[in-house]
Parts: structure tokens; C-alpha cells; sequence
């Protein structure tokens, strides 16, 4: 066989290689960035409601956690690592008795789920007059979320503040709340023919001073 | 033997699939650079928006702070806007400067830190001072306005060799608290 055909098969069998892995490289790269977006667009979602709830919490609401006379009497009811729970008033009617709001997130996995990491995150809305409770279960990729609390503006304290009635002056002394989330991608990203592929993971930390417990 | 036509065929090619593989690879490197920009720009703002919501809950002037009555003179019963910073009650924290010791909105006047994340470091530095209450530019004397500038660099986030400089601003008025 000629030497220059047999040189010239080696070279384009490389070029083609090449241009095959950069193809797929290409490929990947457009998925993950895909994948960014969406998973990002989901997370900015949770984090439009929880900008809304967590500055607004004890809004037209007449009772304050940093004075309390008994314990109903408070905007801050329950604080722990992965539970919050407060009242604010969702209307703009200051006679309506307030919203108890919920925020907490599954102890389980969700088990339907192609990420095995995913969990339920949960906004319940109570309205004490009516006693309805309207749950939201949102379970577009959530796998953490983390709440830290501080006292007069900036000094942590636990982060599993007990229940009311045990430790009440630990709840009146929470100033700030920090809240992680994270999401991940339901979809893994291979880099690679073989192995375990990656979750695409979008974070957001932000802590709070809520005017209402500042008082 | 191999002449040289097919050689410079060989070489044609190999230019061509190079061209081809620095778009490609400038492709991704875009691709991840938008990827980490978005995670750390929304993190910048959350971090901006910390310092000015966490402002905004302290009293408006030192003089105001725990005051039973509104100073006598308003605006000039103000801090001097060349004193506008930290007082020395707000070394707290065995004598140091400490943010959560701020008792009044221009404290954070001059106050600069590195918030670690899950996203790396963040320097935060702030600057407050007076506006004029027409046109809300800098003024060197009392007004019932005063703006915080929040500067948020992270040394992920550049713009050629140098960080990109983020900026978050809020005016807060003596009246509306």
C-alpha cells in the first residue's frame, strides 16, 4: 500500500477525532450552561418569595418579638436550622388577623426524584381567623436550606433556637436571619463516556434584618 | 514518496481544524464565564442589599439614637459630615470596631470587610455621606438625606486584569423613617 495514503488515513482519522471531541466538548458545555440557566431561573423564583416574606415579617402585625408580655405575642414564633416560622399580614387590611408563615424544609429525599439529593421545600400559610392552611410544596431541585440567626445585629446565636415556652429570650434576641439555598439540577453533566457525571449546583446566601425585629 | 503538495494539504488542514478549535474552546471558556458571573453577581447583590437593609435598621443620626425627642435643630443638630463614621461606642468587641456595635446609619462610613461565602470572598467597602435634597449629589454639609454607597469586589468577577467594581446605592431621608 502506498506510504502517503496510509499517512494521510492516520492524519484524517485524527483530525476527525479531534473534531469529534471537540464536537462533544462543545456539546457539553451549551448543556451545562442550559442547565445553569434553568436551575438558576428556579432558584431566583424561591428567592422572589422569600425576599417578600423575610424583610416583611411582623408587617401589620401587632405584636413584637423584642417585647413580648406572653407568648403568642410575638412576630418570631419558631426558628431552628431548617424551620422558620412568623407572622405577617399578607393583605393590606390592618384589622385582618395576620398570616402565620412557614418555611421549612424536608427531612427526606424526595424519592421520585432523578437527583437523589432533592427535598421538598415548604410555605405554609396560615389564616388564624379562618384556620385555613395553604401549603406550597416546591420541589424544583431544592437540597438546602439553611437558616443561621443573629442577635443585636450581627453576633450568631444557635442555631436551633428552641421552641417558645423553653428558651423565649433566645427568640427575642434574633435581630438578623441568614438564609442558604441551594438548588441542584435534576439532569447530571458527564464529562466524561464513563463515571458518574455532576449535578449543577446555584447557590444563594443572604441575611436579613427585618425591620419588625428591630424595633 | 510523499510529495509536497500533500504536505502542504496536511498542513492546510491542520490550520484549518485549529481555527476551528480556538473558536470552539473560546466557545466554552464564554460559556463558563457567563455560568460563574451570573452565581456570583446574584451573591453581589445579596451582599449589597445586606449592608443596606441591615443600614437602614438603625437610627438615621447618632443624635437621634435612644433620643426621647427629635434634635432641635434639624438638620445642623446632625453629625458634621466630616465626622460622619464610626463613633467610640462602637468598639465593642474588646475595644475593635465591630459592625454589629453600628448604632446609627453613618457608622458604616468608611467601613470595609471580607464576607466569606459559599461563593469565596467578597470585600465589602461602604461610604456614607450627605446629599442635597434636590438633586441628591454629595454635599459637605447637613442635609435630612444621606446615601450609602455599597462597593462589593470579588476576585472572580474581573473585567480584564482588574476586579469589577459593583455598586449599590440607597438614600434614606430623616422624614420617612
Amino acid at each position: 500500500m502506498n506510504l502517503g495514503i496510509v499517512i494521510s488515513y492516520i492524519i484524517a482519522g485524527m483530525l476527525l477525532l479531534g473534531i469529534a471531541m471537540m464536537n462533544i466538548n462543545v456539546q457539553n458545555s451549551s448543556a451545562e450552561l442550559t442547565i445553569t440557566q434553568i436551575t438558576r431561573s428556579h432558584l431566583t423564583n424561591i428567592t422572589d418569595i422569600i425576599n417578600d416574606d423575610f424583610p416583611n415579617m411582623g408587617y401589620h402585625v401587632n405584636m413584637s418579638t423584642s417585647q413580648i408580655d406572653s407568648l403568642d405575642n410575638m412576630v418570631l414564633t419558631y426558628a431552628r436550622d431548617n424551620e422558620i416560622r412568623f407572622y405577617r399580614n399578607l393583605s393590606e387590611d390592618v384589622n385582618q388577623a395576620p398570616n402565620l408563615i412557614t418555611w421549612k424544609i424536608s427531612d427526606d429525599v424526595i424519592s421520585s426524584a432523578k437527583n437523589p439529593n432533592h427535598r421538598t421545600l415548604y410555605r405554609i400559610v396560615e389564616n388564624l381567623e379562618t384556620s385555613n392552611r395553604d401549603t406550597t410544596a416546591i420541589r424544583n431541585g431544592v437540597t438546602r436550606f439553611s437558616l443561621r440567626y443573629y442577635n443585636t445585629v450581627g453576633a450568631k446565636i444557635d442555631d436551633n433556637v428552641t421552641p417558645p415556652g423553653q428558651l423565649k429570650n433566645q427568640l427575642d434576641n434574633i435581630r438578623q436571619v441568614h438564609v442558604i439555598l441551594e438548588l441542584q439540577s435534576q439532569e447530571q453533566i458527564y464529562n466524561r463516556a464513563s463515571g458518574d457525571g455532576r449535578y449543577i449546583s446555584s447557590v444563594w446566601e443572604k441575611r436579613f434584618t427585618p425591620p419588625n425585629l428591630n424595633l | 514518496m510523499i510529495g509536497y503538495s500533500e504536505v502542504l494539504q496536511t498542513m492546510a488542514a491542520m490550520i484549518i481544524f485549529s481555527m476551528i478549535l480556538m473558536n470552539a474552546n473560546q466557545l466554552i471558556h464564554r460559556n463558563t464565564l457567563i455560568q460563574i458571573d451570573g452565581e456570583l453577581e446574584s451573591e453581589v447583590i445579596a451582599l449589597g442589599q445586606e449592608i443596606i437593609e441591615e443600614s437602614r435598621a438603625k437610627a438615621f443620626d447618632s443624635i437621634v439614637d435612644g433620643a426621647a425627642m427629635p434634635p432641635t435643630s434639624i438638620p445642623g443638630g446632625f453629625t458634621p459630615a466630616q465626622d460622619l463614621g464610626p463613633d467610640s461606642n462602637n468598639f465593642c468587641d474588646g475595644g475593635e470596631l465591630a459592625r454589629h456595635c453600628f448604632n446609627d446609619f453613618d457608622d458604616y462610613n468608611g467601613w470595609e470587610e471580607t464576607i466569606t461565602t459559599d461563593h469565596g470572598d467578597f470585600s465589602i467597602s461602604v461610604d456614607v455621606f450627605y446629599v442635597d435634597d434636590t438633586n441628591f449629589e454629595k454635599i459637605n454639609t447637613q442635609s435630612t438625606f444621606k446615601k450609602i454607597e455599597v462597593t462589593v469586589k470579588s476576585e472572580f468577577l474581573r473585567s480584564g486584569d482588574e476586579p469589577r467594581t459593583y455598586k449599590l446605592e440607597f438614600i434614606r431621608n430623616y422624614y420617612a423613617d
